[in-house]
């Protein structure tokens, strides 16, 4: 178990999702970063595919993500709050639409 | 003949002795909890209702939110990933 692991998470919310050990906690804790979330997580929720890509603390999650393609290993990448948003974008627009035609009451 | 409406699998007949004679009632069915599909066994975290309330709910609500949530337990959602590790590895 060392940093720059190739890991499968096996339980939860991300299960199925490919990633990486960013660093070593303890001797059961490791934070995990790559196509999964950024979390800190056991060891037995996760599965190790014998390989090693070089990565540190800091790096990036595309530089990650691009490490782990040239280690052979193929998958979906997970799109990040898009949905969301644009969700927020717009009711914002709504809001300053609304302000602009009508006038708070009580003004004259 | 009984009320169109209640004629579905979801009711079933009831007879109710009363001093005039037997009554036929309708009543609604008890849901039956979901199970696993591979181990058979019940899954905890899955919601049912006896009176439709189902469409109330959020999805988050009546589901665990990890992949084959509803479907599988997680000891064998578990060990349907170790296998994919496995082949990825050969």
């Amino acid at each position: 178990m060392k940093t720059g692991d190739i890991i499968l998470k096996i339980s939860g919310r991300d299960a199925g999702n490919i990633g990486t050990i960013t660093e070593v906690l303890d001797n059961n804790y490791v934070v995990i970063d790559g196509n999964t979330r950024k979390r800190k997580c056991n060891i037995k929720h996760l599965e190790f595919l014998g390989k090693n890509i070089p990565v540190r603390k800091d790096t990036d999650r595309n530089n990650i993500l691009d490490l782990i393609k040239k280690a052979g290993f193929q998958f979906k990448e997970i799109k990040k709050g898009n949905k969301r948003e644009k969700k927020i974008q717009e009711k914002t627009n709504l809001k300053k639409i609304k302000s602009i035609v009508e006038p708070k009451a009580g003004k004259k | 003949m009984g009320i169109a409406r209640k004629k579905s699998s979801k009711f079933s007949k009831v007879n109710i002795r009363t001093s005039s004679g037997n009554k036929i009632k309708y009543r609604l069915r008890k849901t039956k909890a979901s199970r696993c599909s591979k181990c058979y066994t019940k899954l905890s975290g899955v919601l049912y209702t006896t009176n439709g309330n189902h469409s109330r709910f959020a999805k988050s609500v009546k589901i665990p939110n990890r992949p084959f949530g509803g479907n599988l337990c997680s000891g064998c959602m578990r060990n349907n990933f170790l296998e994919v590790a496995r082949n990825m590895v050969r």
